[in-house]
C-alpha cells in the first residue's frame, strides 16, 4: 500500500489562483520521493497539503489508506522541515531536539531515549550539549532534521533544498538523510527546485509545472523517456538542444529528421513511433541533450553543419555553442580548440533524440 | 505566582550542591516541592510555626524557615538536620526563593506593562515612570509583530514563540486575546524592514513545523520610543486585516507594503457602495459566475495578455476572447483597455472589502 496517496488534488486560492491543478501522485512506504520543479510549480503546496496546513479544494489525500484530507495537521502524524526552520538560540541541541517531544508532553524518559538515539543516527551525539551558535551550518541543518525525525513520523516532509546545491555540504546532507531512511524506514517526500540535486537523491522523482504534474519515475525514465519538452529540459545535463525538424522520407525509404542544419537520422523504432504516430510529412520538434550532441571542427562529416560562437563564455568544460540555422545549440566538443566562426560539424547519437509536437510540445509516443 | 515545577527545579538543585534535603510548602502546610518523601508528616508543625512569631526554629530534626514576600508569608522551607551548615543552607535557600518571587513579579509586571501599553491603557508620563522602575529602555527601535493562530489559546504555538525569543529579555512576548500572540521586538542597529519579513517567515515555517499548525503573522512599522509602541500594534492589527481582505496567499503581511490595499481599507462604507453603483449599476460582481471571476483574475494576473491566459487557462484565444466580449456587454468596461482594466480591478478590491466589513461580527 502507498504510504501517502494523492487523488487528483487540487488546490485553488481565493480569486482562482491554482496552486495545485488535479494532480495524483502515489508515494510507496520506505521510500524517498523528491518533488521537482520550477519555482512557483506547486511543490510547498503540495507538501502543505499532505502535512495539512492547506486544505485540498478538490481531491482525496490519503496516508495509509486513510483518508485524511480533512483531518487537522496535529492529528495526522507527519513531521514536517521547512525552508526557514531555524534552531531555538538559547537551547543546547538536547532541548533543540526534546522541543517538539516535550511540547507533545512525551514522557520525559521517552524525550531523552528518542533525542539520544536521533543524536547518535546523525552522529550529532557529541555535540547535544552546545548551542545552535556553535555550529556550523551542516550540523545546523542535521539538527533541523533531527528535530523533524524524532516525532518517528509516518511521513517525513522537507521542504529542500537542504544546503547549497553542489557543494560539499550538500552532498553530506544527502547522504545523512539516505542513511536516515534506511534505518528508521521513513517515507519521505522532499522538495527541490535543482534538476540536479532531484535527479541524484531520490528513487521517485516528480516533475510539476504550474501545479500540474508533468511525469513521475526514476531519474533513468526521466532522462532517456521524458513526456515532454519541459522534463527533457529539466532533466538535462548540461542542457537540452530543440532544433525544428521535419519527418521526411529518403529515397532510400527511411525516415530522418531534415532540419536547417542538415538530417538527423533515427533508430527504426523512433521511425516506427513517427509512422504510427502519423508524424512523416509534418514539422515536429527534435530534442538532444548536450552530451548526445557531439561536435568537431570542421563541416564535412556530422549529421548537422554549424557555426562555433561565444567559445570563451559560459559554456562548461568539454562543451561549445554553436549555431544551427538561428538556433544556439551546447555541443559536446570533440577534437582540437574551435576558434569563434570556425565551421563545426555535429552528429547526434540516435537513440538520443527525442521527438515532441511542436504545438503540444508533449512526446511523440505513437500511442 | 511561581510554579510547583520551578521551586521543584530550584530546591533539587540546591539539594545537588549541598546534599541538604530541602521542601517547600505553602502556609496551609501543603507541600509544593520537595526532594524527600513524607513531607506531609509535617503539616501541624508547619501550622503551628506559621502562627508563631520566630522566622526560624528547629522541629522533628527539621529546620523550618519562612519566606516572604513584601512582608507577607508566602512559602514554608523546611531543611532536614539541625546543624549550623544545614541553618545556613535553609537560610539561603529561602533567600534565593524570596528572590525568585521578586523576579517573577517583575516579569508579571512587565507584562501586564506591555498589555496596557500596546492598548492605551497608560498616561504617557506613566509610561516612562513605570518603564523606569521595569527597567525597560525607553527610547530603543522596537516593532510590533502579531502571530495569528488558527485555534484559540494555542499553547504550543505560544511556546514556540517563546522558544525562538524568550531569553532574549528585550523582547516582550504577550497576549491580549485568545487568537493573537503579539511579540514586541527590539530592532538590531542595521536590520531592514526585509530581515523583519524574513523573521515573519522564520515564525511562520517554526510554527508549521513545531505546533503544526497555520499562522498568518503581521508586522508593524519599526518606532523609535517606547510611546508609539501602539502605534506599530495597530498598525500590524491593520495589516493583519487588510491581509486577510487582499492578499489571501500571504501568510506574511507588513504595513509597510500593503499598497493599494490600504488605501480601499480606510474607505468609508457609503462611499464604496456609490462606487461600486456607479460602475455596476446596481449589479453586484458577486453575481458572476465562478469561470467570469477566474477568467478575470487569470487576465489581470498576466497583464491583459490575451494568449498567455488563454494558454494558462487552457481555454481557445478566440473563447477567452467571447467571454471578454460578453462581461464588456454587462458591465461596459473592456478589460483589454488599460483604464477600464484599472476601474475594474479597483471595483473588485472595493467589493471584497466590502463583503469583509459586511461580515464582520460586531
Amino acid at each position: 500500500m502507498a504510504k501517502l496517496s494523492l487523488e487528483r488534488v487540487s488546490k485553488q486560492y481565493e480569486g482562482g489562483i491554482d496552486a495545485v491543478k488535479d494532480l495524483s501522485l502515489q508515494v510507496e512506504d520506505g521510500s524517498l520521493c523528491v518533488l521537482t520543479g520550477p519555482r512557483g510549480s506547486g511543490k510547498t503546496t503540495v507538501l502543505r497539503l499532505a502535512a495539512g496546513l492547506e486544505t485540498a479544494t478538490g481531491g482525496t489525500i490519503r496516508l495509509d489508506g486513510i483518508d485524511v484530507t480533512g483531518m487537522p495537521a496535529r492529528e495526522r502524524g507527519v513531521a514536517m522541515m521547512m525552508k526557514n526552520s531555524v534552531l531555538y538560540p538559547d537551547m543546547t541541541v538536547r532541548d533543540n531536539l526534546a522541543f517538539g517531544l516535550r511540547l507533545r508532553k512525551r514522557p520525559e524518559k521517552e524525550t531523552a531515549a528518542r533525542v539520544e538515539e536521533m543524536a547518535g543516527l546523525l552522529n550529532l551525539t557529541p555535540l547535544l550539549d552546545v548551542k545552535p551558535d556553535r555550529l556550523t551550518r551542516v550540523q545546523k541543518s542535521l539538527v533541523a532534521i533531527g528535530r523533524a525525525a524524532v516525532h518517528h513520523p509516518v511521513l517525513l516532509l522537507i521542504d529542500g533544498p537542504l544546503a547549497e546545491p553542489g557543494t560539499q555540504a550538500e552532498e553530506m546532507m544527502k547522504r545523512e538523510l539516505r542513511s536516515l531512511r534506511e534505518k528508521l524506514g521513513f517515507t519521505i517526500l522532499y522538495t527541490t527546485d535543482d534538476p540536479q540535486d532531484a535527479l541524484s537523491l531520490a528513487g521517485q522523482i516528480a516533475v510539476l509545472r504550474d501545479g500540474c504534474l508533468q511525469q513521475a519515475g526514476t531519474a533513468k525514465e526521466l532522462r532517456e523517456n521524458p513526456a515532454s519538452r519541459f522534463v527533457a529540459a529539466f532533466a538535462a545535463d548540461p542542457a537540452l538542444n530543440v532544433l525544428r525538424a521535419e519527418a521526411v522520407r529518403a529515397a532510400s525509404g527511411r525516415i530522418g529528421l531534415e532540419t536547417v542544419g542538415g538530417t538527423l537520422s533515427l533508430t527504426p523504432e523512433k521511425e516506427k513511433i513517427l509512422i504510427r504516430a502519423g508524424y512523416v510529412g509534418k514539422p515536429v520538434l527534435a530534442g538532444i541533450g548536450a552530451a548526445a550532441l557531439i561536435g568537431a571542427a570542421g563541416g564535412a562529416d556530422g549529421d548537422l553543419a554549424g557555426t562555433v560562437r561565444e567559445t570563451e563564455n559560459a559554456a562548461p568544460d568539454g562543451y561549445a555553442f554553436v549555431e544551427i540555422g538561428d538556433t544556439l545549440c551546447l555541443a559536446k566538443w570533440e577534437g582540437g580548440p574551435a576558434a569563434e566562426g570556425e565551421q563545426a560539424a555535429l552528429s547526434a547519437e540516435p537513440d538520443r533524440i527525442f521527438l515532441f509536437d511542436p504545438q503540444t510540445e508533449q512526446a511523440i509516443t505513437g500511442l | 505566582m511561581i510554579s510547583n515545577q520551578i521551586l521543584q527545579t530550584n530546591i533539587e538543585g540546591m539539594k545537588s550542591i549541598t546534599r541538604v534535603e530541602l521542601c517547600i510548602c505553602d502556609t496551609e502546610g501543603k507541600v509544593l516541592a520537595s526532594t524527600f518523601t513524607g513531607a506531609e508528616e509535617y503539616e501541624n508543625a508547619i501550622l503551628a510555626f506559621v502562627d508563631s512569631p520566630a522566622d526560624s526554629q528547629v522541629i522533628q530534626g527539621y529546620q523550618f524557615f519562612k519566606v516572604f514576600d513584601e512582608h507577607q508569608l508566602e512559602y514554608i522551607l523546611l531543611a532536614k538536620g539541625g546543624s549550623d551548615d544545614v541553618y545556613m543552607v535553609g537560610k539561603m535557600a529561602s533567600f534565593q526563593i524570596q528572590n525568585l518571587l521578586v523576579a517573577y513579579k517583575e516579569r508579571f509586571d512587565k507584562d501586564n506593562f506591555i498589555k496596557n501599553l500596546l492598548l492605551d491603557n497608560m498616561l504617557l508620563v506613566d509610561i516612562y515612570n513605570r518603564a523606569k522602575k521595569l527597567h525597560i529602555e525607553t527610547n530603543v527601535k522596537r516593532v510590533v509583530f502579531i502571530i495569528e493562530t488558527q485555534h484559540e489559546k494555542d499553547v504550543n504555538a505560544l511556546e514556540t514563540v517563546r522558544g525562538l525569543f524568550s531569553a532574549k529579555t528585550k523582547d516582550f512576548i504577550t497576549a491580549v486575546d485568545e487568537k493573537n500572540i503579539i511579540l514586541v521586538r527590539e530592532v538590531k542597529p542595521g536590520e531592514t524592514y526585509d530581515d523583519l519579513e524574513k523573521t515573519a517567515d522564520t515564525i511562520v515555517d517554526m510554527l508549521n513545523t513545531e505546533a503544526l499548525t497555520r499562522v498568518n503573522v503581521a508586522v508593524g512599522t519599526i518606532v523609535n520610543e517606547i510611546k508609539d509602541v501602539s502605534r506599530s500594534y495597530k498598525e500590524a492589527k491593520m495589516a493583519l486585516d487588510v491581509g486577510k481582505i487582499f492578499y489571501s496567499t500571504k501568510s506574511v503581511v507588513a504595513y509597510s507594503k500593503l499598497g493599494i490595499g490600504r488605501l480601499i481599507y480606510q474607505l468609508p462604507l457609503p462611499l464604496c457602495r456609490m462606487f461600486i453603483k456607479e460602475i455596476f449599476d446596481g449589479k453586484s460582481p458577486d453575481e458572476f459566475d465562478e469561470e467570469t471571476l477566474t477568467t478575470i483574475n487569470k487576465f489581470f494576473e498576466n497583464s491583459l495578455n490575451v494568449s498567455e491566459t488563454s494558454r494558462q487557462l487552457y481555454i481557445h484565444r478566440n473563447t477567452l476572447v467571447y467571454r471578454l466580449d460578453k462581461l464588456q456587454k454587462s458591465t461596459g468596461l473592456d478589460l483589454r483597455v488599460f483604464e477600464d482594466a484599472i476601474t475594474f480591478k479597483i471595483a473588485l478590491m472595493v467589493v471584497k472589502y466590502m463583503k469583509y466589513m459586511e461580515n464582520l461580527d460586531y
